[in-house]
Protein backbone atom coordinates (compact mmCIF):
# COMPACT_ATOMS: atom_id res chain seq x y z
CA UNK A 1 0.00 0.00 0.00
CA UNK A 2 1.23 3.50 -0.82
CA UNK A 3 -0.16 6.29 1.33
CA UNK A 4 0.18 10.06 1.06
CA UNK A 5 0.19 11.35 4.62
CA UNK A 6 -0.65 14.73 6.09
CA UNK A 7 3.01 15.61 6.59
CA UNK A 8 3.62 15.20 2.85
CA UNK A 9 5.53 11.94 3.06
CA UNK A 10 4.46 9.03 0.90
CA UNK A 11 4.69 5.99 3.16
CA UNK A 12 5.29 2.47 1.93
CA UNK A 13 7.28 -0.63 2.83
CA UNK A 14 10.58 -1.51 1.23
CA UNK A 15 8.92 -4.47 -0.50
CA UNK A 16 6.35 -2.19 -2.08
CA UNK A 17 9.07 0.20 -3.19
CA UNK A 18 11.03 -2.64 -4.75
CA UNK A 19 7.92 -3.70 -6.67
CA UNK A 20 7.28 -0.19 -7.97
CA UNK A 21 8.67 0.67 -11.40
CA UNK A 22 10.24 4.08 -11.91
CA UNK A 23 10.56 5.97 -15.16
CA UNK A 24 12.90 8.75 -16.12
CA UNK A 25 11.32 12.20 -15.80
CA UNK A 26 14.10 14.61 -16.68
CA UNK A 27 17.82 15.12 -16.43
CA UNK A 28 19.95 18.19 -16.70
CA UNK A 29 23.50 19.43 -16.61
CA UNK A 30 24.70 21.69 -13.87
CA UNK A 31 24.37 25.16 -15.35
CA UNK A 32 27.99 25.99 -14.79
CA UNK A 33 29.06 23.17 -17.08
CA UNK A 34 29.43 24.10 -20.75
CA UNK A 35 26.86 22.45 -22.94
CA UNK A 36 28.84 23.38 -25.99
CA UNK A 37 32.58 22.93 -26.09
CA UNK A 38 34.23 25.17 -28.59
CA UNK A 39 37.43 24.19 -30.33
CA UNK A 40 40.32 24.04 -27.95
CA UNK A 41 38.13 24.03 -24.87
CA UNK A 42 37.76 21.11 -22.53
CA UNK A 43 36.04 20.42 -19.28
CA UNK A 44 37.33 18.18 -16.57
CA UNK A 45 33.94 17.57 -14.94
CA UNK A 46 30.52 16.98 -16.37
CA UNK A 47 27.86 16.80 -13.68
CA UNK A 48 24.15 17.20 -13.29
CA UNK A 49 20.98 15.81 -11.83
CA UNK A 50 18.38 13.26 -12.80
CA UNK A 51 14.76 12.85 -11.78
CA UNK A 52 12.68 9.68 -11.73
CA UNK A 53 9.03 9.12 -10.89
CA UNK A 54 6.59 6.28 -10.29
CA UNK A 55 3.25 6.01 -12.07
CA UNK A 56 1.48 5.39 -8.78
CA UNK A 57 -1.01 7.74 -7.19
CA UNK A 58 0.35 9.33 -5.10
CA UNK A 59 3.52 9.63 -7.14
CA UNK A 60 6.88 8.71 -5.64
CA UNK A 61 9.63 11.04 -6.79
CA UNK A 62 13.37 10.44 -6.59
CA UNK A 63 16.22 12.62 -7.74
CA UNK A 64 19.97 12.62 -7.32
CA UNK A 65 23.14 14.21 -8.57
CA UNK A 66 25.63 12.49 -10.83
CA UNK A 67 29.00 13.00 -12.42
CA UNK A 68 30.50 11.53 -15.58
CA UNK A 69 33.73 9.66 -15.01
CA UNK A 70 36.09 8.06 -17.49
CA UNK A 71 36.77 4.42 -16.67
CA UNK A 72 38.92 2.26 -18.92
CA UNK A 73 38.20 4.46 -21.86
CA UNK A 74 34.46 4.51 -21.30
CA UNK A 75 32.30 7.25 -19.84
CA UNK A 76 30.32 6.20 -16.79
CA UNK A 77 27.62 8.06 -14.90
CA UNK A 78 28.17 7.85 -11.16
CA UNK A 79 25.72 8.96 -8.46
CA UNK A 80 27.30 11.68 -6.32
CA UNK A 81 24.57 12.60 -3.86
CA UNK A 82 22.12 10.73 -1.68
CA UNK A 83 18.71 10.39 -3.33
CA UNK A 84 16.20 13.15 -2.70
CA UNK A 85 12.60 12.10 -2.46
CA UNK A 86 9.21 12.33 -0.89
CA UNK A 87 9.04 8.95 0.80
CA UNK A 88 9.35 7.47 4.23
CA UNK A 89 9.77 3.71 4.41
CA UNK A 90 7.80 1.86 7.05
CA UNK A 91 8.04 -1.61 8.58
CA UNK A 92 5.37 -4.28 8.52
CA UNK A 93 3.63 -2.59 11.47
CA UNK A 94 3.55 0.71 9.61
CA UNK A 95 6.15 2.32 11.86
CA UNK A 96 8.55 4.78 10.24
CA UNK A 97 12.03 3.43 9.62
CA UNK A 98 13.24 7.02 9.96
CA UNK A 99 14.99 9.38 7.56
CA UNK A 100 18.47 7.91 7.90
CA UNK A 101 17.43 4.28 7.44
CA UNK A 102 15.10 5.22 4.59
CA UNK A 103 17.94 7.03 2.88
CA UNK A 104 20.33 4.10 3.25
CA UNK A 105 17.81 1.75 1.72
CA UNK A 106 16.98 4.20 -1.06
CA UNK A 107 20.63 4.39 -2.02
CA UNK A 108 20.70 0.63 -2.52
CA UNK A 109 17.52 0.73 -4.61
CA UNK A 110 18.67 3.64 -6.76
CA UNK A 111 22.03 2.00 -7.41
CA UNK A 112 20.21 -1.15 -8.54
CA UNK A 113 18.18 0.88 -11.02
CA UNK A 114 19.59 0.96 -14.54
CA UNK A 115 19.44 4.76 -14.61
CA UNK A 116 22.73 5.59 -16.27
CA UNK A 117 21.74 4.70 -19.83
CA UNK A 118 18.44 6.55 -19.69
CA UNK A 119 20.08 9.60 -18.14
CA UNK A 120 22.85 9.61 -20.75
CA UNK A 121 20.25 9.46 -23.54
CA UNK A 122 18.31 12.34 -22.01
CA UNK A 123 21.42 14.47 -21.65
CA UNK A 124 22.52 13.74 -25.21
CA UNK A 125 19.07 14.61 -26.53
CA UNK A 126 18.88 17.83 -24.54
CA UNK A 127 22.36 19.22 -25.05
CA UNK A 128 24.69 19.45 -28.03
CA UNK A 129 28.27 18.52 -27.41
CA UNK A 130 30.89 19.63 -29.87
CA UNK A 131 34.02 17.63 -29.20
CA UNK A 132 37.45 18.39 -30.36
CA UNK A 133 39.96 15.66 -30.95
CA UNK A 134 43.43 16.85 -30.32
CA UNK B 1 27.17 41.04 5.35
CA UNK B 2 23.93 41.76 7.19
CA UNK B 3 20.62 39.99 6.95
CA UNK B 4 17.48 41.97 7.72
CA UNK B 5 13.84 41.05 7.53
CA UNK B 6 10.50 42.76 7.62
CA UNK B 7 7.44 43.80 5.69
CA UNK B 8 7.50 46.63 3.17
CA UNK B 9 6.38 48.91 5.96
CA UNK B 10 9.12 47.74 8.27
CA UNK B 11 11.98 47.99 5.79
CA UNK B 12 13.39 51.17 4.35
CA UNK B 13 11.68 52.15 1.06
CA UNK B 14 15.04 52.34 -0.66
CA UNK B 15 15.83 48.77 0.41
CA UNK B 16 12.48 47.53 -0.90
CA UNK B 17 13.18 49.14 -4.27
CA UNK B 18 16.63 47.59 -4.37
CA UNK B 19 15.18 44.15 -3.64
CA UNK B 20 12.63 44.48 -6.45
CA UNK B 21 15.38 45.48 -8.89
CA UNK B 22 17.64 42.71 -7.59
CA UNK B 23 14.87 40.18 -8.17
CA UNK B 24 14.43 41.49 -11.71
CA UNK B 25 18.13 41.15 -12.42
CA UNK B 26 18.35 37.64 -11.02
CA UNK B 27 15.07 35.97 -11.96
CA UNK B 28 14.08 37.81 -15.14
CA UNK B 29 17.29 38.98 -16.76
CA UNK B 30 19.71 36.25 -15.83
CA UNK B 31 17.58 33.17 -15.20
CA UNK B 32 14.97 34.00 -17.85
CA UNK B 33 11.83 33.48 -15.78
CA UNK B 34 8.61 34.85 -17.31
CA UNK B 35 7.43 37.12 -14.51
CA UNK B 36 5.46 40.37 -14.30
CA UNK B 37 7.82 43.34 -14.30
CA UNK B 38 7.66 47.11 -14.28
CA UNK B 39 10.50 49.56 -14.84
CA UNK B 40 13.22 47.06 -14.01
CA UNK B 41 11.47 45.78 -10.86
CA UNK B 42 10.03 42.32 -10.30
CA UNK B 43 6.90 42.24 -8.14
CA UNK B 44 3.81 40.06 -8.32
CA UNK B 45 0.45 39.67 -6.60
CA UNK B 46 2.10 38.01 -3.62
CA UNK B 47 4.13 41.10 -2.77
CA UNK B 48 1.60 42.51 -0.36
CA UNK B 49 1.71 44.61 2.82
CA UNK B 50 1.87 41.41 4.93
CA UNK B 51 4.63 39.78 2.85
CA UNK B 52 7.87 39.38 4.77
CA UNK B 53 11.21 39.82 3.02
CA UNK B 54 14.54 38.49 4.18
CA UNK B 55 17.40 40.42 2.62
CA UNK B 56 21.16 39.87 2.64
CA UNK B 57 23.08 43.07 2.10
CA UNK B 58 26.77 43.89 1.99
CA UNK B 59 28.22 46.83 3.92
CA UNK B 60 28.30 48.90 0.74
CA UNK B 61 24.53 48.50 0.36
CA UNK B 62 24.68 45.88 -2.38
CA UNK B 63 21.94 43.24 -2.20
CA UNK B 64 23.44 39.74 -2.36
CA UNK B 65 20.40 37.66 -1.47
CA UNK B 66 16.70 37.73 -0.86
CA UNK B 67 13.81 35.50 0.12
CA UNK B 68 10.09 35.99 0.50
CA UNK B 69 7.88 34.58 3.25
CA UNK B 70 4.10 34.33 3.09
CA UNK B 71 1.60 32.86 5.56
CA UNK B 72 -0.50 30.05 4.08
CA UNK B 73 -3.61 31.55 5.71
CA UNK B 74 -3.77 34.02 2.83
CA UNK B 75 -3.15 33.54 -0.94
CA UNK B 76 0.32 32.24 -1.66
CA UNK B 77 2.27 31.19 -4.76
CA UNK B 78 2.04 27.42 -4.36
CA UNK B 79 -1.73 27.49 -3.71
CA UNK B 80 -2.64 29.92 -6.47
CA UNK B 81 -0.19 28.98 -9.21
CA UNK B 82 1.50 25.61 -8.53
CA UNK B 83 -0.84 23.38 -6.49
CA UNK B 84 0.24 20.40 -8.61
CA UNK B 85 3.58 20.47 -6.81
CA UNK B 86 1.88 19.05 -3.72
CA UNK B 87 1.25 15.64 -5.30
CA UNK B 88 -2.45 15.67 -4.42
CA UNK B 89 -2.07 16.76 -0.80
CA UNK B 90 -4.66 19.36 0.29
CA UNK B 91 -3.19 22.85 0.27
CA UNK B 92 -1.88 23.86 3.68
CA UNK B 93 -3.87 26.70 5.21
CA UNK B 94 -2.42 27.05 8.67
CA UNK B 95 -0.76 29.76 10.76
CA UNK B 96 2.10 27.36 11.49
CA UNK B 97 2.91 26.72 7.80
CA UNK B 98 4.65 29.48 5.85
CA UNK B 99 5.78 29.58 2.22
CA UNK B 100 9.33 30.46 1.20
CA UNK B 101 9.78 31.68 -2.36
CA UNK B 102 11.88 34.01 -4.56
CA UNK B 103 15.01 32.65 -2.86
CA UNK B 104 18.30 33.79 -4.33
CA UNK B 105 21.82 34.28 -3.02
CA UNK B 106 23.57 35.78 -6.01
CA UNK B 107 26.19 38.49 -5.91
CA UNK B 108 25.45 40.41 -9.09
CA UNK B 109 28.96 41.80 -9.27
CA UNK B 110 30.33 38.28 -9.65
CA UNK B 111 29.92 35.71 -12.39
CA UNK B 112 26.62 35.28 -14.11
CA UNK B 113 24.48 33.36 -11.64
CA UNK B 114 23.74 29.82 -12.56
CA UNK B 115 20.85 27.89 -11.15
CA UNK B 116 23.31 25.84 -9.13
CA UNK B 117 25.79 28.58 -8.29
CA UNK B 118 23.28 30.81 -6.58
CA UNK B 119 22.34 28.06 -4.17
CA UNK B 120 25.72 26.80 -3.08
CA UNK B 121 27.37 29.72 -1.28
CA UNK B 122 27.73 30.44 2.44
CA UNK B 123 25.45 33.43 1.82
CA UNK B 124 22.75 31.03 0.63
CA UNK B 125 23.05 28.96 3.80
CA UNK B 126 22.97 32.01 6.03
CA UNK B 127 20.01 33.45 4.15
CA UNK B 128 18.15 30.19 4.49
CA UNK B 129 18.90 30.01 8.21
CA UNK B 130 17.67 33.59 8.62
CA UNK B 131 14.51 32.81 6.65
CA UNK B 132 13.74 29.82 8.85
CA UNK B 133 14.37 31.85 12.00
CA UNK B 134 12.22 34.71 10.72
CA UNK B 135 9.36 32.35 9.86
CA UNK B 136 9.70 30.73 13.29
CA UNK B 137 9.39 34.12 14.96
CA UNK B 138 6.02 34.47 13.22
CA UNK B 139 4.76 31.12 14.45
CA UNK B 140 5.86 28.85 11.62
CA UNK B 141 6.55 25.22 12.48
CA UNK B 142 7.00 24.16 8.85
CA UNK B 143 7.97 25.91 5.65
CA UNK B 144 6.96 24.92 2.16
CA UNK B 145 9.27 26.18 -0.55
CA UNK B 146 8.51 26.70 -4.23
CA UNK B 147 11.87 26.81 -5.89
CA UNK B 148 14.13 25.51 -8.62
CA UNK B 149 15.66 22.11 -7.95
CA UNK B 150 18.84 23.92 -6.92
CA UNK B 151 17.28 25.01 -3.61
CA UNK B 152 16.57 21.40 -2.69
CA UNK B 153 20.17 20.55 -3.55
CA UNK B 154 21.32 23.38 -1.27
CA UNK B 155 19.13 22.07 1.51
CA UNK B 156 20.65 18.65 1.11
CA UNK B 157 24.28 19.79 0.85
CA UNK B 158 23.90 22.10 3.84
CA UNK B 159 22.31 19.24 5.80
CA UNK B 160 18.96 20.87 6.42
CA UNK B 161 16.21 18.43 7.25
CA UNK B 162 13.91 18.82 4.27
CA UNK B 163 12.06 16.61 1.83
CA UNK B 164 10.23 17.21 -1.39
CA UNK B 165 6.45 17.38 -1.61
CA UNK B 166 6.13 15.84 -5.05
CA UNK B 167 7.72 15.41 -8.49
CA UNK B 168 9.28 18.46 -10.14
CA UNK B 169 7.31 20.31 -12.79
CA UNK B 170 8.93 22.12 -15.70
CA UNK B 171 7.89 25.78 -15.94
CA UNK B 172 9.32 27.95 -18.74
CA UNK B 173 12.02 25.33 -19.22
CA UNK B 174 13.02 25.23 -15.56
CA UNK B 175 12.18 22.32 -13.25
CA UNK B 176 10.66 23.60 -10.02
CA UNK B 177 9.78 21.71 -6.91
CA UNK B 178 8.07 22.16 -3.56
CA UNK B 179 9.95 21.11 -0.43
CA UNK B 180 8.95 20.82 3.18
CA UNK B 181 11.32 22.25 5.77
CA UNK B 182 10.75 21.44 9.43
CA UNK B 183 11.49 24.53 11.49
CA UNK B 184 12.30 22.81 14.79
CA UNK B 185 15.03 20.57 13.38
CA UNK B 186 16.52 23.34 11.24
CA UNK B 187 16.29 26.39 13.45
CA UNK B 188 19.65 28.02 14.12
CA UNK B 189 19.75 30.21 17.19
CA UNK B 190 21.78 33.37 17.66
CA UNK B 191 24.64 31.24 18.99
CA UNK B 192 24.77 29.43 15.65
CA UNK B 193 23.61 26.10 17.02
CA UNK B 194 20.64 24.06 15.80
Amino acid sequence: MITLCEDGYVRLTLATLQATPFTHLLSGLDDDQPGNLRQGESTSTISGYTEWVSSTIPAITLGWDWRVEALRGKLKYRRTSPPRGNLMLVDSRNHDLGSDRTLSLLEVEVDALNWQEETAKAISARYVFVTCQG
Amino acid sequence: MDVVSGTQEGLLPELCSKVARYRHQVFVERLGWQLPTSDGAELDQFDRPDTIYVVAQESDGRIVGCARLLPTTRPYLLAEVFPQLLNGLPLPRSPDVWELSRFSATDLTGQLPTARGQFSSPVAVRLLQASIACAASHGARRLITVSPIGVERLLQKARFHAYRAGPPVVVDGHPIIACWIEVETNYVGPDGNR
